[in-house]
């Protein structure tokens, strides 16, 4: 460790390159934004919070070498990155919480925040930071394990998407059998024993899984799915929801309009959302998070790494045309060729896709794939080939992303009539689909802000709205008084968490994420931030995930070696001295002298 | 001569405007392809994207190419609806623009004649209490005034749409038609207000401490003497002579209404260039950013050589030299 032997200031200025002038300048810009009369003040006072002169005395090597009962160096001021408070208030004041426990604890923390994900994406990539709060925020793709436990995980991410830096080949030869495993049985055991592996490594902790609550008008319409991970946000809703005074399903979206070409990498599930109503895709997420057949009559396993898909008779696209085996294997194909991120892990995967007659397709696949229904045959939309075949070339693009007003022509349930990113997108039934939606007609329209949309809800403008991030506690509680509102909440797949510095910093040592995982107050920040809208953190796979959850691991305090931990002040310190750690007068925390920290759990996992 | 040299300045500002409007958001953390790729997807889709947003580029290229699409009227594409930025900020800019005009109208209007009235009661407590509700006025946070506006007018009382320009599914076809419509006006009347609220300061108190001026002048007396009535001397007499501030304060006004905009068409999710704005900005879309800010930019750049040269008509005392 370099930095104890530097004055704050040092260290600074070893930021400051890349960190510190940055954030300088990125305060300059918002000068000058004012200055071109248009005034963004919610950016400014976040950046502002990350370098805050601190004039903290801790790092200065000689109270460590003065004080009599530390024998290590003391340990450098600790860096927690995190949302702000207009990113994700509840976030932000958990994180101050955990803070103040690690102060505690003998830490010296110096808090970082992002704004919004683009800076937070940038920060936690390229800022040295010890601690990080983030989250994934449940998406009906994500009931599927592989998604959670693989990119924030794998070796091979490190760098990337594994912000923690963890690296464990037990972990990653565990992933990879889970993902060939065909058995469900079988491959929950593993997911299982997966999620153990975390726990026993601890390179994340997660704080809670927030409650969702969902909203609609139920003065417009008469419906009752619920799904667990978006509520009445969804698309079963979209197509079965009878309206009461017109025949138009009514949805409000937030103002982040993305292009709806299924080439691009639009990642927000909003876009995605829409995009299932007007192409259809092999089978779908139904509201229990299982799949069911779609375009696709059977899906049948010849051998591992064969499946044959059987079209259902008589589908057509929107504009009349067939809808056959040829289109679904171009599909993939291009989808395959043009290396679209969302779907690009999962096509290779895939060797070869073979329209067999009309209405038969035949995956021949790499090795065995146990998520694919879920991963590919559920998100892919099946493109019209008559359209997209050629169309780089016709219009001269670079990719067929760029295609500006591209053909939307598909075979869903509903057609697009007009898309406007920032204004209204009209869609009318599609009268000759398998499955014709109830409304004959469906409009998605933007609001500037979340609280627009709830007021939008609550006035009947909207039948349907996620509310945008998700709606407050507040909202929820005025919902609750409006008898046009109904309201449900049910707990969620989200999760809220942090990630360790496992690369470098105190926290690279095992024994100290062993000891601060017991300093995160879940119950506190539970009932007084989230008003007990929330359940305490269970891991990365949520036990609402009834299906993938391990949820033979009880909740300590217990005698069993592997426990979710619970806050517990006096057994963190325990865990800290029992590892050589010290204090010194001040009650800052010292390495033990000589310290030779293992990255990983030095014990081998006792799971099953 | 005058327009030649105004016109090299004119060229010179703008150039020093577009230079920052591009530095300014490079040089914030993040770009577009952490806003639009899921963070859980692999650095080589995010590698991709950038290369085929042209990021991957040194900044001085991007510049270069940014320089070179301006002097073709080009904006580019933006980066998160993959559509021309000017086919996007074309129509967020009029329904600003609409916004802008009505607001202009009516603070300058009201501004003007209650700038008078404030003016005439000198000293009266009808002034101390008007002008200290303007300043009140000028002082509170548009954002607020316009959420408590919502909360009261279109919650509690249900007299006003709560967001929005049209009714949902009721945009006409033809923009020329929807501004016409009477749903259109109904959904104008509380961001206008709010609107001209925050904008009747400027003109209220230049007119107000200008009047004050021409109160004191010898021909005001003359026509007092004359015996003329007094709102007639007041509007014909003074208040024409005391324009030419407020007039000159014009190009200034609209830049500063177009800023003022960004919040309002936030709170009440106008469509508009300020609402774009503020979106291009959290998904770091450089293009849709930038294109949205040089629109305004040479409006208020070009709006001031316009009051400039209105000014010498007015007061033939002024001279462009």
């Amino acid at each position: 460790m370099k930095r104890n032997q530097r004055s704050r200031g040092d260290s600074n200025a070893d930021t400051g390159a890349a960190g510190g002038g940055r954030r300088r300048a990125a305060r300059w810009v918002l000068g000058m934004l004012l200055v071109l009369a248009v005034g963004l003040a919610a950016c400014t006072s976040d950046s502002d919070s990350d370098d805050t002169s601190d004039t903290d005395n801790g790092t200065d090597t000689d109270d460590g070498q003065t004080a009599p009962v530390a024998a290590g160096e003391a340990i450098p001021t600790i860096r927690y990155l995190g949302p702000s408070t207009t990113y994700d208030n509840d976030q932000f004041e958990a994180g101050n919480i955990v803070i103040e426990a690690l102060e505690e604890l003998g830490f010296t923390v110096e808090l970082l925040t992002a704004p919004d994900f683009s800076t937070y994406a940038d920060l936690v990539l390229r800022e040295d930071w010890d601690i990080t709060a983030s989250g994934y925020v449940g998406q009906l793709a994500r009931l599927e394990p592989s998604a959670l436990l693989t990119a924030p995980y794998l070796c091979q991410h490190v760098g990337g998407s594994n912000y923690s830096g963890y690296c464990n080949e037990d972990y990653d030869a565990l992933i990879e059998r889970s993902q060939a495993e065909l058995d469900p049985d079988a491959r929950r055991e593993l997911i299982h024993e997966a999620q153990a592996q975390l726990l026993w490594d601890l390179p994340t902790v997660t704080y809670y899984h927030p409650t969702l609550p969902s909203i609609y008008n139920n003065t417009m319409y008469d419906t009752t799915v619920v799904n667990p991970v978006s509520g009445y946000y969804d698309f079963w809703n979209f197509i079965s929801a009878t309206p009461i005074d017109d025949d138009t399903v009514r949805i409000g979206d937030a103002d982040e309009g993305r292009s709806l070409n299924p080439l691009g990498n639009a990642s927000y599930f909003h876009e995605q959302e829409l995009q299932l109503l007007f192409f259809d895709t092999l089978t779908r997420i139904d509201p229990d998070g299982d799949v069911v057949p779609w375009a696709a009559d059977e899906v049948t396993a010849v051998d591992d790494v064969t499946i044959e898909v059987e079209l259902r008779s008589g589908m057509t696209f929107h504009d009349g045309e067939p809808v056959t085996a040829a289109d679904v294997a171009f599909t993939y194909e291009f989808f395959d060729e043009w290396e679209v991120g969302r779907y690009a892990a999962g096509l290779g995967r895939v060797a070869t896709v073979e329209p067999d007659g009309d209405t038969t397709v035949r995956f021949n696949l790499e090795g065995p794939y146990a998520a694919i229904q879920f991963e590919l045959f559920s998100q892919l939309p099946i493109l019209p080939a008559h359209i997209w075949d050629g169309v780089v070339e016709a219009e001269g693009l670079g990719h067929p992303s760029d295609w500006a007003d591209p053909d939307l022509t598909g075979s869903g349930p509903y057609q697009l009539v007009s898309y406007d990113p920032v204004g209204e997108t009209r869609m009318t039934r599609f009268d000759d689909h398998f499955d014709p939606p109830v409304a004959e007609n469906l409009l998605v329209s933007r609001y500037a802000n979340p609280e627009s949309l709830f007021l939008a809800l609550r006035a009947g403008d909207i039948g349907f709205t996620d509310g945008g991030p998700g709606f407050t506690v507040l909202q929820v509680e005025e919902a609750e008084a409006d008898a046009d509102l109904t309201v449900t909440s049910a707990p969620s797949i989200t999760v809220r968490w942090a990630a360790f510095n496992t690369a470098e910093g105190p926290f690279s040592d095992f024994e100290v994420r062993r000891a601060v995982v017991h300093a995160i107050d879940s119950e506190t920040i539970i009932s007084d931030v989230l008003r007990g809208h929330a359940e305490p953190g269970r891991g990365v796979i949520a036990p609402a995930n009834t299906a993938w959850h391990n949820d033979g691991i009880p909740p300590g305090p217990s005698d069993e070696p592997l426990a979710w931990p619970q806050f517990d002040l006096d057994l963190a310190r325990q865990i800290l001295e029992d590892a050589g750690y010290t204090w010194d007068e001040q009650g800052r925390l010292h390495y033990p002298d000589p310290h030779e920290p293992s990255t990983l759990n030095p014990e081998p996992l006792p799971w099953p | 001569m005058y327009l030649v040299k105004r016109g090299v300045s004119l060229f010179f500002t703008l150039l020093i405007a577009v230079t920052l409007i591009f530095g300014m958001f490079r040089l914030l953390p993040g770009d577009a392809t952490q806003a639009l790729v899921d963070p859980l997807a692999s650095e080589a889709t995010r590698a991709r994207l950038a290369e085929q947003f042209g990021l991957d580029q040194p900044l001085y290229v991007q510049y270069a190419l940014f320089l070179r699409d301006l002097t073709q009227f080009e904006l580019g594409v933006s980066f998160a609806q993959r559509r021309p930025v000017s086919a996007i900020v074309g129509p967020a800019f009029l329904n600003t623009l609409v916004l802008v005009a009505a607001t202009f109208v009516l603070a300058y209007g009201l501004g003007a004649l209650l700038g008078v009235v404030l003016a005439a009661k000198r000293g009266h407590p009808l002034e101390k209490v008007g002008t200290f509700i303007t300043l009140v006025i000028r002082g509170a946070p548009t954002f607020w005034i316009g959420i408590l506006a919502i909360s009261l007018f279109s919650l509690t009382l249900g007299w006003f749409p709560v967001a929005g320009m049209v009714s949902p599914g009721s945009r006409p076809d033809s923009t020329l038609r929807m501004f016409l419509s009477l749903d259109f006006l109904h959904h104008l009347a509380l961001p206008l207000a709010v609107s001209t609220l925050y904008a009747i300061s400027l003109p209220l108190l230049l007119v107000r401490s200008t009047m004050l001026d021409v109160l004191r002048e010898q021909y005001m007396e003359f026509a007092e003497a004359k015996g003329l009535p007094r709102w007639r001397i007041l509007y014909r007499h003074g208040l024409r002579n005391a324009l030419l501030p407020p007039v000159t304060a014009g190009a200034q006004f609209i830049g500063w209404a177009m800023g003022g905009m960004v919040v309002i068409e936030n709170v009440f999710s106008w469509p508009g260039l300020g609402r774009t704005i503020v979106t291009a900005l959290s998904t770091r879309d450089f293009p849709l950013a930038q294109g949205s800010l040089v629109l305004i930019a040479v409006l208020v750049v070009s709006l001031n050589v316009v009051t400039d040269l209105l000014a010498a008509y007015l007061d033939p005392r002024i001279e462009l030299k």
